[in-house]
């Protein structure tokens, strides 16, 4: 993704008057602009299994409102709140689900599955790291580290300063490396050497 | 992206930076000779590393979603098919309670069905009571010129007569009780006949009969005639 996608103006030219965005319009803006708001979705939710039904939800929302939108102002960021709010709602869903759920979840914890040995992480124990931070620092993150977006562009979706953003990037990835530093096997070489960082 | 490049920091600064892809040329070579040099160092990359490609493999992009958007003028994504069911029902249960209430009290001023209320309302109280076959014959026949007799059984009480004018000015109706509930039979010369019929909704049901030269209608909440059988012109008089 380009810089200029989630930057851009959706605004008209200069001396023509602004009006709402057509849907032809909004369907293109969201083209471009989907893999950040599913970022968003899968940062808010920790998870990835409901995102893109929070993106189409919150889509289909922002159709509804697009009279609210000002074309002058960056489409992305506005889609963003959006899936933000859309993905907060399921996660508070979620979580009432979870409390109903509770006997089952500590029933399989008792027997948790076994790492792939084929891996040198565990993918569970990286999720489960990652959901120990911020919803706004996993988003940050996945947003650098799966779209490979720059910090401005983080910081134009999300409406923050870039500098935020990248804060929040760095000290994730520190977080993360922190909580699976113990993870790591020892076969490959690494596990003596990642004492970095880790008084211990 | 030279605008987010600067010179290495100290470590662990340095390393973000390394893994952000913005260090180039000398301060590339210098962080790589780091590196080279210490072991925890190059762990500490490798394990982001790692942890990065989880990351990138837990949340592989899907395909793109497709967009359908509303046609034009299509109603507000808050009226999904649950809301629109359940808004459908209660319009359909709203107008059909309407639609039922409106009837029955166009149906409560039918003339039969008035008669049949009234006269229930008041307790069913005859305005005329025979005890005999014979005090029935005289009462019909001073009304009509001619009798008829009817036969009581099991679950029947036979209450007794009240008028009105469903027919002509001299309309007959005898109130009795089938299995508790009211049922009444209209008693007429056939020349007085004319078409009755129940609105919708009445809750009653009319069966008729006609009896020598009379005409009987029975008039009854039950689904099938009772009383029309019981009915029977008198023996001739010897």
């Amino acid at each position: 993704m380009s810089e200029s996608d989630s930057s851009r103006d959706y605004g008209s030219p200069p001396g023509q008057p602004r009006g709402v965005l057509t849907r032809a319009e909004f369907a293109a803006g969201f083209d471009r602009c989907w893999k950040t708001l599913w970022c968003v979705a899968a940062g808010v939710l920790g998870d990835r299994t409901q995102a893109e039904d929070v993106v189409q939800e919150a889509a289909l929302i922002a159709m509804d409102k697009l009279h609210e939108f000002d074309p002058g102002t960056n489409l992305t960021a506005w889609l963003a709140r959006i899936v933000r709010n859309v993905a907060l709602n399921h996660a508070r869903r979620r979580k009432l689900e979870r409390t109903w759920a509770a006997a089952a979840r500590q029933s399989a914890a008792a027997n948790p599955p076994r790492p792939d040995p084929a891996r040198a992480i565990d993918d569970e124990q990286v999720i489960s790291a990652l959901n120990t931070l911020s919803e706004t620092a996993r988003t940050c993150l996945l947003m650098r580290t799966v779209l490979d977006l720059s910090y401005k562009e983080i910081a134009a979706a999300l409406e923050i300063p870039a500098g935020t953003a990248m804060s929040h990037v760095h000290r994730a990835r520190a977080a993360l490396r922190d909580a699976l530093r113990s993870q790591a096997p020892l076969a490959d070489g690494l596990g003596g050497q990642l004492g970095r960082g880790n008084p211990a | 992206m030279p605008d987010e490049t600067r010179a290495i920091p100290p470590a662990p600064e340095a390393l973000d930076v390394y893994l952000d892809g913005l260090l180039e040329g000398a301060d590339l070579e210098a962080f790589e000779a780091a590196m080279a040099a210490d072991p925890a160092l190059r762990a500490e990359v490798e394990l982001q590393r790692r942890i990065d490609a989880a990351l990138r493999r837990h949340f592989a992009l899907p395909e793109a979603p497709a967009l359908h958007p509303p046609a034009a003028g299509a109603g507000s994504r808050y009226w999904n098919t649950p809301r629109l069911l359940a808004a459908a029902a209660i319009i359909l249960l709203v107008a059909g309670i309407t639609i039922f209430g409106l009837v029955r009290y166009i149906a409560a001023d039918h003339p039969l069905v008035r008669v049949y209320r009234t006269e229930v309302a008041r307790g069913l109280k005859p305005a005329w009571v025979c005890d005999t076959d014979e005090q029935l014959g005289a009462y019909l026949e001073d009304k009509y010129g001619r009798g008829l007799t009817v036969r009581g059984g099991d679950g029947i009480d036979i209450i007794g007569w009240t008028s009105c004018t469903a027919l002509s000015p001299y309309t007959a109706v005898l109130m009795t009780r089938v299995d508790g509930e009211p049922v009444f039979v209209l008693v007429d010369l056939l020349a007085s006949d004319r078409d009755l019929s129940l609105p919708w909704l009445s809750g009653l049901h009319l069966f008729r009969r006609e009896l020598g030269g009379m005409v009987l209608y029975e008039l009854t909440p039950r689904a099938a005639p009772v009383l029309l059988d019981r009915f029977a012109e008198p023996p001739p008089r010897g």
